[in-house]
């Protein structure tokens, strides 16, 4: 783990009724840190980015931020969700300032916030634009501009960019990390793909299945813009298959 | 018995067996639909006379009766041929014909039946001026001898228009001051709603035209006897009513069915003239011309009055069944 | 990246604005085709008379007539057309008004909270199947004049735009609402910023609905009596003067004025609904 302290502490054991989703669940994020979440369909990963959001509640256990318990009035959180978010009445430039809207950012700033994010995600010209007349990966792009336009002390990522063509798939990518290196926001990006984690993270947390258990916590220590052709890169999608193909 | 019985009966047998459909035909039955308006048993009472005494019975006639709420639309049937006679007030009559409507007029039937009732707080015509009356239609005689009351007292009312069962409602609630309708309907709404008293219980017009009755031209012209038939029932009944009057109006309470009708025929029958067959021509004139006035009707098909009284009406069934009733006493 | 290098790479489905003079071209051919379907109409009705040779079916002519007479006369009453008209109208609007000032905050309050609406259902349901003509002999009895039309004609446009409502609540995208509430939104922006936008559609339906309702029962409240003006009124008047032509000027007035509610109903939804694809008839 990187030194930086401990922005995000998890330790939960959540259930859903009888059934155990996650199993004494355990990690802790740093600052800054951009961490993948890693884990086949279904074992529970989109459990832990709404644990973390503060949309669920934990049925034992705690999700800190700073040492307080997760309360999205109190902390800033965003969350980019895999299905499409934006509120389809409202333009592109009015779905960016939501956040910004809810915890009432004097105007001045908030326009400038908007036009800078707008700017950043490459949308300019499509400011009054209405989602249904943008490409699904635009609606992405939107949506991350609203997590990244707040100051947000931890964004959520749930698979964004499943829905996405891979040619997409792959620019967007690209995309999140240059937003992530000029804004400096600590990221949980939850995927079930391999290759898209290696090329994100910084650290990848394995889950197993279901009752979710930490299989293993990896730092990426790759060059970044990663290349997937780099044998570092190679052995670690490897030794990650590996992983994930074993069951606890 | 000798064989000329014998052959003598045989004869008058089978003339009997010739003459039963001869006979039967003679009694066959014709049925008249006719067309009148709701709680109107006081006004038609020689109708009801007729019906109950078996005066229609004894002239081959079946009546059928069908109620609407007011004259106009009575005659709105009437013209779909719905209807083969019709009951109603002359100004629907009028305005029916004005539209080209075709009927004969057979007989007048009632005379006055222009009743103002009023809430207690109205005590003479002035205070009526700039209030609202009801009426039960625009195109029924009582909304026109609303206009001539207006006239003759020198004020000026808003005709509101209702149903007739209705108008008791709205003069309870104070909806409207005055009501001017038919009765029985009238005395219903004196007896109902508490203080409402006669304002004017006879119209301006002394003893003026009210109602009458209508026979479809094509029976007038294709079977005058049935024509013939239905005048002189209905003038059995006013002679009935002439002679028998108490009974007669236990007879009215019967077939109005409502609670104390007989209390409520009494104080409704000073309103009205039921026995009296002719027109009076000097009120039919005023409300001729009334009509003309308010523009409810135009000279475009009925030139005049008098235009009006050579084509649609005809008092020669009436004479006729004047005449064959000489002497003719009606039994209680 | 620029926007429009973006719409490349990403192969972006935007809505090409269509030119000004194909726009103005289409309307006019369609204004042309309603013409002439008026047109047929009106020589399909003059054929019939024709055929139905009755003094009381009036030719287009007639009618025609009647209307500019009544126009520029009045009526036997001595009221005027816009008089008639206006009365009406206004009867419409202030049921209509307080339809939707009752029937949206209801709905919203019984779709949000659920346990309300299914604790009061037998006892409100059954309203709604009541036609509001059916309440005419009550109304006449316990109201009059004004309220009593305006009564009327909010049960003609209330249920519609309640139940549309009512309906329209359950049916927000959660994910929506996920949105505000991550960004820590409490329970007031939420309705107000993604329950009442994402309801609005159906809101505007049932307002619609009850729109039509509403305008369909003024008339027959008007025929039932008590007041002088109305449309409706006008028509029963002339009935019982047999005037046909008149009557079929109140029916043509009346068909043209909620025709004209409707579209203007239909015009605001389109300019407040710009961001949907649909367009609704």
């Amino acid at each position: 783990m990187r030194a930086g302290g401990e922005k995000v502490v998890v330790d939960v054991t959540q259930r859903f009724g009888d059934l155990v989703v996650l199993d004494h669940l355990r990690f802790s994020i740093a600052a800054n840190e951009f961490v993948c979440v890693l884990g086949k369909s279904g074992c529970g990963k989109t459990t832990v980015a709404n644990l973390l959001a503060g949309l669920l509640p934990c049925s034992e256990g705690t999700v800190t931020i700073d040492g307080v318990p997760t309360d999205p009035r109190r902390h800033e959180l965003a969350f980019v969700f895999q299905e499409p978010s934006l509120w389809p009445w409202r333009t592109v430039r009015d779905n960016i300032r939501i956040g910004l809207e809810i915890k009432r950012v004097p105007t001045p700033e908030l326009e400038r916030r908007v036009a800078e994010m707008i700017e950043l995600v490459g949308l300019r010209g499509f400011e009054a634009y209405y989602p249904y007349q943008i490409s699904g990966g635009m609606k992405q792009r939107v949506a991350i501009a609203r997590a990244f336009a707040v100051d947000a002390d931890l964004i959520l990522m749930d698979e964004p960019f499943a829905a996405l063509d891979e040619q997409t798939r792959h620019g967007m990518q690209a995309e999140v990390l240059r937003i992530w290196e000029r804004k400096k926001t600590t990221v949980v990006f939850v995927t079930h793909n391999l290759e898209e984690a290696i090329y994100l993270a910084e650290r990848i947390i394995v889950l197993t299945e279901k009752p979710a258990r930490i299989k293993a916590s990896l730092d990426v220590e790759l060059p970044r813009p990663r290349d997937y052709a780099h044998p570092g890169f190679i052995a670690l999608r490897k030794r990650l298959g590996e992983l994930m193909g074993s069951a606890w | 018995m000798t064989s000329m019985t014998r052959w003598t009966v045989a004869l008058l047998m089978v003339l009997m067996v010739l003459a039963l459909p001869v006979v039967a035909s003679a009694q066959k039955m014709t049925t008249l639909r006719v067309g009148d308006q709701i709680g109107s048993e006081l006004d038609y009472g020689p109708y009801w006379i007729a019906v109950e005494k078996g005066y229609f019975k004894e002239e081959g006639i079946t009546t059928v009766r069908k109620t609407y709420p007011n004259g106009p639309a009575t005659l709105l049937d009437y013209n779909k041929g719905e209807l083969d006679a019709v009951m109603a007030g002359l100004g629907p009559f009028l305005q029916a014909a004005s539209q080209g409507s075709d009927y004969v007029i057979v007989s007048s039937i009632t005379k006055g039946n222009a009743p103002l009732v009023a809430r207690p707080e109205i005590k003479a015509a002035k205070d009526l001026n700039g209030k609202r009356v009801g009426t039960p239609g625009l195109g029924t005689i009582h909304d026109t001898m609303l206009t001539l009351y207006e006239r003759e007292h020198g004020i000026k009312v808003e005709h509101v228009s209702a149903k007739i069962t209705d108008l008791v409602a709205m003069l309870e609630k104070g909806e409207v001051q005055g009501v001017l309708c038919w009765e029985t309907v009238a005395a219903t709404t004196v007896r109902a709603v508490k203080g409402a008293h006669y304002l004017a219980p006879l119209p301006v017009i002394p003893g003026a035209e009210s109602l009458e009755v209508i026979i479809s031209r094509k029976i007038a012209q294709g079977q005058p006897e049935v024509a013939l038939g239905f005048t002189r029932a209905l003038l059995k009944g006013m002679r009935y009513i002439d002679k028998h009057e108490d009974a007669a109006l236990a007879i009215i309470a019967k077939a109005m069915n409502v609670p104390d009708a007989i209390d409520v025929a009494r104080l409704a029958k000073t309103q009205v003239k039921v026995t009296d067959p002719y027109m009076e021509p000097k009120s039919s004139q005023i409300i001729y011309q009334a009509l003309l006035e308010t523009k409810k009707i135009t000279t475009e098909r009925v030139k005049s009055y008098d235009d009006f009284t050579q084509r649609f009406v005809d008092y020669s069934f009436l004479k006729k069944a004047e005449e064959s009733l000489k002497g003719w006493e009606p039994k209680k | 990246m620029g926007a429009e290098e973006v719409a490349d790479v990403l192969g972006v489905a935007t809505a090409a604005p269509v030119p000004r003079e194909a726009g103005r071209r289409r309307s006019l051919r369609v204004l042309l085709h309603n013409a002439a379907a008026a047109l047929a109409v009106l020589a399909a009705w003059q054929a019939a008379t024709f055929i139905v040779h009755s003094v009381f079916f009036p030719s287009p002519w007639q009618v025609a007539r009647a209307f500019v007479d009544l126009a520029l006369n009045g009526d036997v009453a001595g009221h005027t057309l816009l008089t008639h008209m206006a009365w009406s109208m206004a009867r419409l609007a202030a049921g209509f008004l307080m339809g939707v000032v009752l029937g949206v905050p209801l709905g919203l309050l019984m779709g949000l909270y659920r346990p309300l609406y299914a604790g009061t259902r037998a006892a409100l349901e059954p309203f709604r199947f009541i036609p509001p003509i059916a309440w005419i002999p009550l109304t006449i009895v316990l109201l009059s004049g004004f309220p009593r039309y305006v009564f009327l004609i909010w049960l003609g446009a209330f249920f519609p735009i309640f139940v549309a409502t009512l309906v329209g609540v359950p049916r927000v995208e959660p994910i929506h609402k996920n949105v505000a509430k991550v960004h820590g939104a409490g329970r007031w922006y939420i309705l107000r910023k993604v329950v009442v936008p994402s309801v609005l559609p159906d809101i505007l339906g049932g307002m619609r609905v009850g729109m039509g309702t509403a305008w369909m029962t003024i008339v027959a409240a008007e025929m039932s009596g008590g007041e002088t003006t109305g449309l409706g009124r006008m028509m029963v008047n002339y009935a019982e003067l047999i005037r046909i032509p008149e009557i079929v000027v109140g029916m043509i007035l009346i068909g043209v004025l909620g025709f004209a509610m409707n579209e203007l109903l239909l015009r605001i939804e389109r300019r407040l609904f710009r961001w949907r694809w649909e367009v609704t008839l």
